[in-house]
């Protein structure tokens, strides 16, 4: 049988063949970059993770058992990273901003178009997640992924990703019913 | 998906914010990360006390047993970086408060680095101990 694409080039980057790292990194940048996106909401930050993320995938290329697709291994790491920059980020912090900003430029939400308004109530009801419900809606939704590899990723058995995973959208959901009246 | 999780979804595939990502950028900075860290632990092993600490650990650590595995607490003691993983058995409603520590203790063997992360049983066995301990004389 043929091996998948994927697992011949990262048998290279295994062989520690650089070539191959780049094309890795060329391969997977844009979608890890749009889905750190999602989880940071900061794109100096997205690329500074997917930087860190590809660091772990060179040095720790070893580990990868093949226990499950490349892909689905690299975006573990990427969770794993993002979900301890969310825990460091003071997140507090952002909403002061937010309300700052949004004083200074006068800028309402709720006078701003429907899609804007969507998206600024998406982004808000985000920040009232815990960094593990945040990781582990954004990784289950945006990204799909499984609760089993979302558990390893964030070092948590699956039936507690599946309960953060609930939590968190029942905190965006009673959220957006505030907000929306 | 319900209600709820159809308008995470469309939100959360909505474009906006988006810049145009500079994959050469990514790439140029992640091989200046990767040298950066390599220099950082070349002058870290070639430190001779980082060795004579290294080897006040092998000499702690349990020999010739096969099930000894040293321990991050002893990583630890020798200044290393040290983390753990939070306990999987944890109650559930514990677990908001609950810490995922940053693992990361980083070893030199031969030309290989080896980065204990994920799996406490990872962490140096037997083999690998011969081979750091080798790898510390020949320093």
């Amino acid at each position: 049988m043929e091996k998948a694409p994927d697992i011949e080039l990262f048998e290279k980057v295994q062989a520690r063949d650089q070539v191959a790292f780049d094309m890795l990194m060329r391969e997977y940048s844009p979608e890890l970059n749009s889905f750190l996106l999602r989880i940071v909401s900061n794109t100096e930050d997205a690329q500074d993770i997917l930087q860190d993320t590809f660091v772990r995938v060179w040095e720790k290329s070893h580990q990868f058992k093949g226990n499950s697709s490349v892909k689905t291994w690299i975006f573990r790491i990427a969770i794993n990273l993002a979900y301890s920059h969310l825990k460091r980020r003071k997140r507090w912090s952002f909403s002061v901003l937010d309300d700052i900003k949004a004083l200074v430029s006068g800028s309402d939400p709720q006078i701003e178009t429907e899609k804007e308004y969507n998206a600024s109530l998406l982004e808000k009801s985000l920040v009232l997640l815990t960094p593990r419900q945040h990781s582990v809606v954004v990784a289950r939704i945006y990204q799909d992924l499984p609760y089993a590899q979302i558990s390893e990723a964030l070092g948590c058995s699956e039936n507690a990703a599946k309960v953060h995973f609930h939590e968190g959208k029942k905190r965006i959901e009673s959220y957006i019913k505030k907000q929306v009246g | 998906m319900d209600k709820i999780e159809n308008f995470i979804s469309d939100e959360l595939s909505q474009n906006r914010g988006q810049h145009e990502l500079d994959i050469d950028a990514v790439i140029h900075g992640t091989h200046k990360r990767l040298r950066k860290r390599a220099t950082r632990r070349k002058i870290l092993y070639s430190s001779p006390i980082v060795a004579l600490l290294i080897m006040m650990v092998i000499s702690l650590s349990p020999k010739n047993d096969a099930e000894s595995i040293l321990p991050g607490d002893e990583l630890f003691m020798a200044g290393w970086e040290h983390s753990w993983t939070e306990s999987q058995s944890v109650e559930l409603d514990e677990m908001e408060d609950s810490e995922l520590f940053e693992q990361s203790v980083d070893y030199l063997i031969d030309e290989h680095f080896y980065t204990y992360i994920d799996d406490a049983e990872d962490v140096l066995d037997d083999e690998d101990l011969e081979a750091l301990l080798s790898y510390l004389k020949e320093a």
